[in-house]
């Protein structure tokens, strides 16, 4: 299968007043086209701030001070970190999107559902908005009567006009200059009606019982599950090639993360998006994804089929993680001893050591680089 | 309104509510009148035996939280009676005179006397000592200006149960009890992680000798790898110190580590509750069956058939007239919208209320 997107080498930083904090250090993987790559690791150990760098939307202190991230784009390949703004532009919302973890702080209290969906998609197919919009106005135009509602003509022959002029450039001046001024910038409803049905259906394919009633309410008025599929909404407008999920169910209850989970599988089978799902729940990995990545500290442990992660685990952190997850009907627990390092100063060597029962003294000199060991499973560890 | 478990386990019961509910009154309108009341809890019957753990299930907005705070008197009932570590005769009692007649003096100074329900004052702070509660996220419970040393103490110099040098034995004891040590006596709640914040919330609540411990979802806010330390923790604490827990949570593989029984709410409600293997085997209300079929399985070569509940919990302002889970339930039918159905004794210490259990 073809690679859709590549992280290489991706070194992160961010300069605060305790230090700087090497939040991702040379991290790699790749993601194939059409899979689902589950992105696992404890709070702090880099998976946010991967999935940020991905829509170039790292702010400062933060800063990429190394590697790549190319992401497919027809056949050939841009890269993010080196894009420029308007390039990135093109690429969020078009070509990577994101469903941030809670959907009460990802949308705008102050505008309605169908205003904030709208932005999304009139930030990238305008062009087909603004044609739809055109054959409207005609339409209507066709229905009026001869040597009647001169007034109405008038003003549809006005819109008209405006429309033809965004059709052939969408950044045109006067098209510009009249959304400013009353009475004038009355041509826009055009636009509105036809991203309102855009939005109409588009909810209709999250599942969101009564869509028109959706769309014309405020987000303090829906539930948190409805709020995620509005969400949901908005990051598949504009039929992204990669979705990156962060935690899409972590402030859900287990019935309503049941029905997203749903929701995204189903979705992910008629878009065909590549997703990247993050999360901290073994067990929504287990369901969702095709391939993991287990993330510690900045670093990336270990790669490998789901499978055969839960299967055949090599790296002592990922073991030990699955051994610390209370699952139905285990009897005992097994915790990992210590906390998470400290970013600012992280232990030396393997960033697992002080934490690693297995450790020897190659680990606290060398830092291990991630190797292939089994066909697709590659682990970052001196026992293999 | 029949109470639900047998007597002998009743006899046994260190906590036992009967009836409780809990109401919140809104408040509208231009001179703001009452113009209606959130059903926060409706007429729960709990009780927990010494040295148990009683896990309560549900999701968000479900009355799990209102009903330990209840419970544990942190918040007034609005009807009902809390028990704590009573002799079962006086509960018998104090039942029967209710059943039979409301105004009784005899009912009312034994209610006076053992009721939390009526507690005021003096005697709810006695009462306080025996039972804590531990929160769900230790960065908004513990105070950010006090001192680690300081957050444990306090309780005891509140209770008197011990001052100064004596005090700082005991804190030096909790802590050692929860895991840390002296070198965390002088620090501030922000200087530890998020683990040794909730063990600091653990040894505080511990700091009075209790003998019930309420347990609000106190392993959500942390990591995976620190909740399995903490669940041990909890389970070894309990062993060694005898303690009842009442232990609140959304997530059903924590249920199935550290519970001995289960009690599922919906709507302030309870719908199901008993054995935690009985429970978690053999469901008897719908309700049960689709939450444990919606919690994701860590482990990709089960494939099992989910159960996808569609819609949202209802208001608690206006809950439907019949059975409460009726609005979503997958088998639901007419009886369900018009009567609501009592919880009754589906298998030997199992109760739920449904009119066509699964069986």
């Amino acid at each position: 299968m073809e690679k859709i997107a590549e992280v290489e080498n991706l070194v992160l930083r961010f300069y605060t007043y305790e230090g700087i904090v090497k939040a991702l250090e040379k991290v790699s993987f790749a993601m194939k086209e059409g899979e689902t790559l589950g992105i696992v690791g404890e709070t702090g150990s880099g998976k946010t701030a991967t999935a940020l760098t991905f829509l170039g939307i790292i702010l400062p202190p933060g800063k990429v001070e190394d590697g790549s991230i190319r992401i497919k784009s027809g056949d050939r390949y841009i890269d993010v970190i080196k894009a420029d703004k308007e390039t990135l532009r093109k690429i969020r919302g078009k070509l990577v999107s994101m469903i941030f973890q809670e959907p009460s702080q990802a949308l705008n209290p102050v505008y309605t559902v169908e205003e904030q969906v709208g932005e999304a998609l009139l930030a990238h197919i305008y062009k087909d908005i603004y044609s739809n919009a055109l054959k409207e106005i005609n339409e209507q135009l066709s229905q009026l009567e001869e040597n009647r509602n001169v007034m109405k003509r008038i003003r549809l022959i006005f819109d008209k006009m405006v429309y033809e002029r965004l059709n052939r450039n969408a950044d045109d001046k006067l098209a510009q200059f009249l959304s400013h001024i009353p009475i004038l910038k009355r041509y826009r409803r055009w636009m509105r009606k036809v991203i309102r049905r855009y939005v109409i259906e588009l909810l209709k394919q999250m599942d969101i019982p009564d869509p028109e009633r959706v769309a014309s309410s405020y987000p303090h008025e829906l539930s948190g599950g409805m709020r995620q599929r509005v969400v949901i909404a908005i990051a598949l407008a504009c039929r992204p090639v990669l979705l990156i999920a962060d935690e899409p169910t972590t402030a859900l209850d287990v019935t309503v993360e049941a029905q997203i989970l749903d929701l995204i599988r189903k979705l992910k089978k008629d878009y065909g998006t590549t997703i990247a799902f993050i999360t901290h729940d073994l067990g929504v990995i287990a369901e969702m994804a095709d391939r993991v990545v287990v993330m510690y500290a900045g670093n990336v442990v270990e790669i490998a089929d789901v499978k055969e992660i839960f299967r055949n685990p090599l790296h002592p952190y990922t073991k030990a993680l699955l051994k610390a997850i209370p699952k139905l009907g285990t009897k005992e627990l097994y915790p990992i001893e210590g906390t998470i390092p400290n970013l600012v100063n992280p232990p030396n060597g393997c960033r697992f050591h002080p934490r690693c029962p297995y450790v020897f003294e190659k680990c606290i000199a060398e830092v291990p680089q991630l190797r292939e060991v089994k066909e697709g499973h590659y682990v970052a560890c001196h026992l293999y | 309104m029949s109470l639900i478990l047998s007597e002998e386990y009743l006899k046994e019961a260190l906590v036992d509510a009967r009836r409780v509910k809990k109401y919140f009154p809104i408040y509208g309108g231009v001179f703001k009148r009452r113009i209606g009341e959130v059903k926060a809890v409706d007429g729960v019957n709990v009780a927990i035996i010494k040295g148990e753990t009683l896990a309560v299930v549900g999701e968000s907005g479900c009355g799990k939280t209102t009903l330990a705070k209840t419970i544990i008197r942190l918040l007034t009932p609005t009807d009902g009676n809390i028990f704590f570590n009573v002799p079962y005769d006086i509960r018998k009692e104090i039942e029967e005179l209710l059943s039979t007649n409301k105004n009784n003096q005899r009912l009312d100074s034994l209610r006076q006397e053992y009721d939390l329900a009526t507690f005021k004052g003096r005697k709810l702070k006695m009462l306080r000592r025996h039972m804590q509660i531990v929160y769900q996220d230790p960065s908004t419970s513990l105070n950010p200006r006090m001192l680690v040393k300081n957050i444990i103490a306090e309780p005891m110099e509140i209770h008197n149960i011990a001052k100064g040098l004596k005090a700082e034995e005991k804190v030096l004891e909790l802590l050692r009890r929860v895991g840390m040590d002296e070198t965390h006596l002088y620090r501030y709640p922000h200087e530890l992680s998020g683990g040794q914040r909730q063990r600091v919330a653990i040894a505080r609540a511990l700091s009075t000798n209790p003998d019930f411990l309420v347990l609000d979802e106190p392993t959500s806010a942390v990591d995976v790898s620190v909740r399995a330390q903490l669940l041990n923790l909890l389970k070894k604490l309990q062993k060694e110190m005898n303690l009842t827990y009442m232990f609140i949570t959304h997530d059903l593989n924590v249920v199935d580590y550290i519970a001995n029984r289960v009690m599922v709410m919906y709507l302030g409600n309870v719908m199901e509750a008993g054995n935690k293997d009985l429970l978690f085997n053999k469901p008897t209300h719908p309700y049960t069956e689709a939450l444990l079929s919606a919690i994701p399985v860590a482990d990709p070569f089960i494939k099992r058939k989910r159960i996808i509940l569609h819609g949202d919990v209802p208001s608690p302002i206006d809950p439907p007239k019949g059975c409460v889970f009726a609005s979503r339930c997958p088998i639901v039918k007419e009886k369900c919208f018009t009567e609501k159905p009592p919880l009754i004794e589906m298998r030997k210490g199992q109760y739920a209320a449904c009119w066509f259990p699964i069986s």
